[in-house]
């Protein structure tokens, strides 16, 4: 099977499966756009990418090479989260910022399942939790003004006082 | 970081969740907020106050009121979120409200900035400081025309549009149709008295949904 060599922003070669790569809609568009489909000693870059996560991009496109081509939901409405398969879900037992790292490089690889599962596991981690638990689990910064958190402390100050 | 991610990436874990945990979401950060309001698009565009919590309404109201066209108030509102709607829904076009909810009546006084009503939500007590109220309507700022849209909510609105001899979406005369619904006992004579000076104090547009 034809290969083509994708290399990482960290100057790592992966010699790939030119099916496998051709999950990514950007790599798609260069090989086809820049005519790299049939050279093969082409390099791909990709310097958006690491090493690390792009053998685990890639070790998820050999995974759902056999996937159907996702078709574009209709964004309005809200979408499953309870559907993720067993596999997908031990492939993102990681670390937030390697989840947060796989979410851009989907993004970037223009790779719509890998995004989609991503997001999807980002949601499950914020679903039923209250502001402060969200706040905790992802360390993130109350930025509201005091004046605003005053505001909002008036405004609930009738259901306090019942 | 989850703040870090960029918008377009944040609005796809938006489109993941149900609307309690986008607003939560919305509650962590302003920067949330505005992904929150961006998330959102047009979907406030009418909203139902009844639908919502007091502290959700804030949410909505101060990420998204810039979008709100519609506002059905069934139940009353308290005074803080009727300032909010002040505040934030600058594109206000109708506000649709229940006849027979007194209340709500009092609330949508209180939201269109013709009097506070704090204590009792007596509708007499509402209509004898009106006339001093509305002559505010011509220097406040914030007022704009609004459309006010009168429905009856219970299972017997087919019946009492079709008593008062109306067709749905039939524009009204007002007075007549009030003393019409009044005199065979539709709507409470208070409610018939508020309608009927509000429009005389005010240039409403009336109509029937």
């Amino acid at each position: 099977m034809p290969s083509i060599k994708l290399q990482s922003s960290d100057e790592e070669i992966f010699d790939t499966d030119i099916q496998i790569a051709k999950c990514s809609g950007t790599i798609k568009t260069m090989l086809e756009d820049c005519g790299m489909e049939d050279d093969e000693n082409a390099i791909v870059p990709l310097p958006n990418v690491n090493s690390t996560i792009l053998r685990k991009v890639l070790t998820w496109a050999h995974y759902h090479k056999d996937d159907p081509q996702p078709v574009d939901d209709d964004e309005s409405k809200e979408k499953r989260t309870d559907d993720i398969i067993s596999w997908d879900a031990d492939f993102l037992k990681v670390d937030q910022g390697t989840l947060f790292e796989l979410i851009l490089a989907a993004n970037y690889l223009d790779i719509k399942g890998l995004l989609e599962l991503t997001c999807k596991t980002v949601a499950n981690m914020i679903k039923g939790k209250t502001p402060e638990e969200i706040r905790k689990t992802f360390n993130i910064k109350k930025d509201f003004s005091p004046a605003e958190e005053e505001q909002v402390r008036k405004e609930n100050e009738w259901c306090e006082e019942k | 970081m989850l703040s870090q991610l960029p918008i377009e990436i944040l609005d796809k874990i938006f489109n993941c969740l149900e609307e309690a945990d986008k607003l939560n979401l919305a509650r962590v950060s302003q920067h949330f907020e505005y992904v929150f309001a961006y998330n959102a698009r047009k979907k406030y565009e009418k909203l139902v106050c009844s639908r919502y919590s007091d502290d959700d309404l804030r949410v909505i109201l101060s990420c998204c009121g810039h979008t709100v066209v519609h506002l059905e108030i069934v139940y009353s509102a308290e005074q803080h979120i009727c300032d909010l709607v002040l505040e934030y829904c600058i594109k206000l076009e109708y506000v649709y409200l229940d006849m027979e909810n007194v209340h709500a009546f009092c609330s949508m006084i209180e939201l269109i900035g013709l009097g506070r009503i704090d204590s009792a939500r007596n509708p007499e007590n509402v209509i004898s400081s009106l006339n001093i109220n509305s002559k505010l309507l011509h220097i406040c700022p914030k007022h704009k025309p609004l459309k006010l849209i009168l429905y009856i909510r219970s299972k017997r609105s087919e019946q009492k549009g079709v008593t008062a001899g109306l067709a749905p979406g039939a524009e009204i005369c007002l007075n007549s149709f009030v003393e019409q619904i009044t005199g065979k006992g539709l709507i409470s004579k208070s409610v018939g008295l508020l309608i009927k000076c509000l429009a005389s104090n005010w240039n409403l547009k009336w109509s029937w949904k």
